[in-house]
C-alpha cells in the first residue's frame, strides 16, 4: 500500500510546486485560438447586402428590413449577438466571403441593455426604373457585373448599370413611384424589378 | 401521526440540462422504492428540427447535450445519409477520420468529467480537480481545431464543416502524449485504492439479465458483461479500420462501471493515435450534398453514455418530416431502479450518478420514510451523506486520525 500513495505524492508535489494550472484571468486577458468563434461583425466595405446570411442562420439572428422614403431604398442588415449561437453559418455562406465575419470575441458580458446587443449596417438598394419597387443592392449588382467579367456584355442593362456606376455613361433619372411610361423596346435597357421585366418583355 | 405533504421546489436547476426527479422510499438506512420522474426538460426538439432547413439540423441537436455534443449531430447525419445510401458511400475519405477524431476526444472528455463527479460524490475531491486538469488540454484542442469548446459545429450532411489542418496534427498528439500520463495516475489511484474498492465494490449492482431486461445500453451494459459497442456493432467513421478493443467488465457493480471507463479512455486515445497517423493528407473534406430524397433512416452512435439513435423522414422537401431522438441516458436512467433499490442512502446517490447522467439529476430527491415521517434532501445533503460514507471506511482502514 505505500507505492500507490508515492505515486499521488508525485502528482501532489508536482502540482504544489508548478504555478497554478488556472489562468489569471480577469488580469489577465484570454487568448482564444486562432480558429475561435466569438461574435459576429458586418464589414461594410465588403458586405454586398445580399441576404444571404440571413437566409441560413439557424437561429433567425440576422434579419434585413428594406425601407423606401423619398426616392432612395435603404436594406438594414441586423445582426442579433443576444440570439446568435456562433455557429459560422453567415460566414460559410457570405456570397463575398468577408462581408459578415466571426471574431474572436468571446467576453460578451455586458450591462447594456438586451436591445441594444446588435450591429446594424445600412445598403442602398436599386429601384425598379418603372414602378420604384426596390430590386437588389447596390453593391450586389456591382459586385456580380465584376465577378461576370466579359460576360457582363451579354446583358445590356447590366452593362449599361455597370457603365454608369464607373461613371462611363450617363445617369438616367429614375421615376419613382411614378406612372411608368409606355412599354417600348428602351424600357428593356433599365434596371427593372421581375414583374416589371415581364411586362416589358410581353409588351414592346 | 399527521400526515406530511412534500412540495419541492421542482427538479428544476436553472443552469444545467436534464432536471429529473427522483423519490426514494426509505425504511431506515435501506432504499426500498425509488420512483424516477423524468420529462421536466422537454424542450421540443424533435418539433423544432421540422422547421429547420436539412442543414441547419445538426445545430439544434448538439445542443440536446452539452457534453455528447458531437454524438447527437453525429447520429443525424448518419440518418440523414442512410437515406442518401449509407455513410461509406458519401463522405469523403478525410472527412470519415476527422469524424472519428471528434467523436473520440468527446468521450475522453465526457469520461473524465465523469470520473471527476464520481471522486466527489465519494469524498475524492482531489479526483475532482486532477480528473477536470487533465479535461481541460482535451477542451482546448477542441477550440483549437473545431473553434469552440463545447457545441462543436462540426458535422454537416455529407461531411465536416471544417478542415484539420496539418500543423494541428503534431499539438494533437502531443496533448495526447500528455494526457497518458495522467491516465495512468487515475488507473493506479482507483485500482490500487482499498478504502475507494471497499467504497464502489458490490454497490449498485446491475446483474447481466437486469442490463438485458431494462434495455441499458454503453458503459453501463459494458461494466455487466453484456457485449454491445455500436462502433464495433455497426460500425461508422473509421472505426472498423482500426485496431481497438470492446472493454468488457463481469460484476456490474459502480467499481466495474469506471473501470469500463478508465480503460475506454486508453481506447479512445489509442484510436486518436491511429487516426491522425492514417488521415490522408488532403482531399475533399465535403460531399456537398444538395438534395436528400425521400425515404426513411436511422443512425446509431456509441455516444459516452451508450446508444445514441437518431430517425429522420423526409418527403424530399428540404425539412425533415419527423425526427425521432433516442438518447442513451433515458434508457440508463430507468435502471436505477433496479440497482439503487436494496442499498442505502449514501449509496444511492453513487448508483444514480453511476450511469452518467447529468448531475443534476440528483440535485432534489425527496425521501419518504414509510413508517413515520418525511424528509426532503437536496443534492448537497446525498452527497454529503455519501462523503460521510467513505470518511468512515478511510477511518476504519488506516485508523482514526488522533
Amino acid at each position: 500500500m505505500r507505492r500507490p500513495k508515492l505515486r499521488e505524492l508525485k502528482e501532489a508535489l508536482k502540482s504544489l510546486f508548478s504555478p497554478a494550472y488556472t489562468s489569471d484571468f480577469p488580469r489577465r486577458a484570454h487568448e482564444p485560438y486562432e480558429r475561435f468563434r466569438g461574435r459576429p461583425y458586418f464589414h461594410e466595405e465588403d458586405c454586398t447586402g445580399c441576404a444571404a446570411c440571413v437566409q441560413v442562420c439557424p437561429v433567425k439572428a440576422i434579419e434585413f428590413n428594406d425601407e423606401i422614403e423619398g426616392g432612395r431604398a435603404r436594406r438594414k442588415l441586423t445582426v442579433h449577438w443576444d440570439i446568435c449561437i456562433f455557429c459560422g453559418q453567415c460566414e460559410a455562406n457570405c456570397l463575398t466571403a468577408k462581408g459578415i465575419m466571426l471574431s474572436r470575441e468571446f467576453d460578451l458580458a455586458t450591462t447594456a441593455k438586451r436591445e441594444d446587443l446588435k450591429q446594424t449596417i445600412e445598403k442602398e438598394l436599386v429601384l425598379c426604373e418603372c414602378c420604384g419597387e426596390p430590386v437588389v443592392p447596390y453593391d450586389q449588382y456591382v459586385w456580380v457585373a465584376k465577378r461576370l467579367g466579359t460576360l457582363v456584355f451579354t446583358n445590356a442593362s447590366l452593362l449599361l448599370f455597370y457603365l454608369r456606376s464607373i461613371g462611363l455613361a450617363l445617369k438616367e433619372k429614375i421615376n419613382p413611384g411614378g406612372k411608368a411610361a409606355a412599354f417600348n423596346r428602351s424600357t428593356r435597357l433599365k434596371v427593372l424589378c421581375p414583374r416589371c421585366r415581364r411586362e416589358a418583355v410581353i409588351k414592346s | 401521526m399527521s400526515h406530511k405533504i412534500i412540495v419541492p421546489i421542482g427538479p428544476y436547476h436553472p443552469l444545467q440540462e436534464e432536471p429529473e426527479y427522483f423519490q426514494l422510499y426509505v425504511e431506515g438506512e435501506k432504499v426500498v422504492d425509488i420512483d424516477i420522474i423524468i420529462g421536466y426538460n422537454h424542450r421540443g426538439i424533435e418539433k423544432l428540427s421540422e422547421s429547420k432547413h436539412f442543414d441547419q439540423v445538426p445545430f439544434l441537436v448538439e445542443r440536446i447535450c452539452g457534453i455528447c455534443s458531437s454524438s447527437h449531430p453525429y447520429a443525424y447525419c448518419l440518418a440523414v445519409e442512410n437515406i442518401l445510401g449509407g455513410e461509406a458511400n458519401i463522405v469523403p475519405e478525410k472527412a470519415l477520420y476527422i469524424r472519428t477524431i471528434i467523436d473520440e476526444l468527446q468521450r475522453i472528455h465526457s469520461h473524465l468529467l465523469w470520473l471527476g463527479l464520481a471522486g466527489h460524490f465519494i469524498g475524492y475531491n482531489t479526483v475532482w480537480m486532477w480528473a477536470w486538469k487533465y479535461r481541460e488540454p482535451v477542451l482546448d484542442m477542441f477550440e483549437m481545431v473545431t473553434g469552440n469548446r463545447n457545441n462543436y459545429a462540426m458535422f454537416k450532411v455529407g461531411g465536416v464543416r471544417r478542415d484539420l489542418k496539418d500543423e494541428d496534427i503534431p499539438i494533437l498528439k502531443k496533448m495526447l502524449d500528455e494526457l497518458s500520463p495522467g491516465v495512468d495516475l487515475f488507473r493506479g489511484a482507483i485500482m490500487d485504492d482499498p478504502v475507494i474498492k471497499m467504497r464502489l465494490k458490490g454497490v449498485g449492482v446491475l446483474t447481466r439479465q437486469q442490463v438485458v431486461d431494462w434495455c441499458v445500453v454503453g458503459p453501463t451494459a459494458r461494466a455487466s458483461g453484456v457485449n454491445m459497442d455500436i462502433r464495433r456493432d455497426e460500425p461508422y467513421g473509421v472505426s472498423d479500420r482500426l485496431d481497438w478493443k470492446v472493454i468488457l467488465e463481469k460484476d456490474g457493480d459502480i467499481f466495474c462501471k469506471t473501470i469500463v471507463r478508465i480503460l475506454e479512455l486508453y481506447e479512445s486515445i489509442s484510436i486518436i493515435r491511429q487516426s491522425l497517423n492514417k488521415m490522408p493528407k488532403d482531399g475533399p473534406i465535403d460531399a456537398g450534398v444538395k438534395d436528400i430524397p425521400a425515404g426513411e433512416g436511422i443512425g446509431r452512435v456509441e455516444a459516452p453514455r451508450g446508444e445514441c439513435f437518431h430517425y429522420i423522414k423526409s418527403d424530399g422537401t428540404n425539412r425533415p418530416v419527423r425526427h425521432k431522438i433516442r438518447s442513451p441516458s433515458f434508457m440508463n436512467v430507468a435502471s436505477d431502479k433496479v440497482s439503487a433499490v436494496g442499498g442505502t442512502i449514501s449509496d444511492a446517490t453513487l448508483t444514480l450518478a453511476a450511469v452518467d447522467p447529468c448531475y443534476c439529476c440528483t440535485e432534489r430527491v425527496a425521501v419518504i420514510n414509510k413508517t413515520d415521517k418525511c424528509k426532503v434532501m437536496n443534492g448537497w445533503d446525498l452527497i454529503k451523506l455519501s462523503q460521510e460514507k467513505t470518511l468512515k471506511l478511510k477511518e476504519g482502514y488506516y485508523g482514526r486520525p488522533e
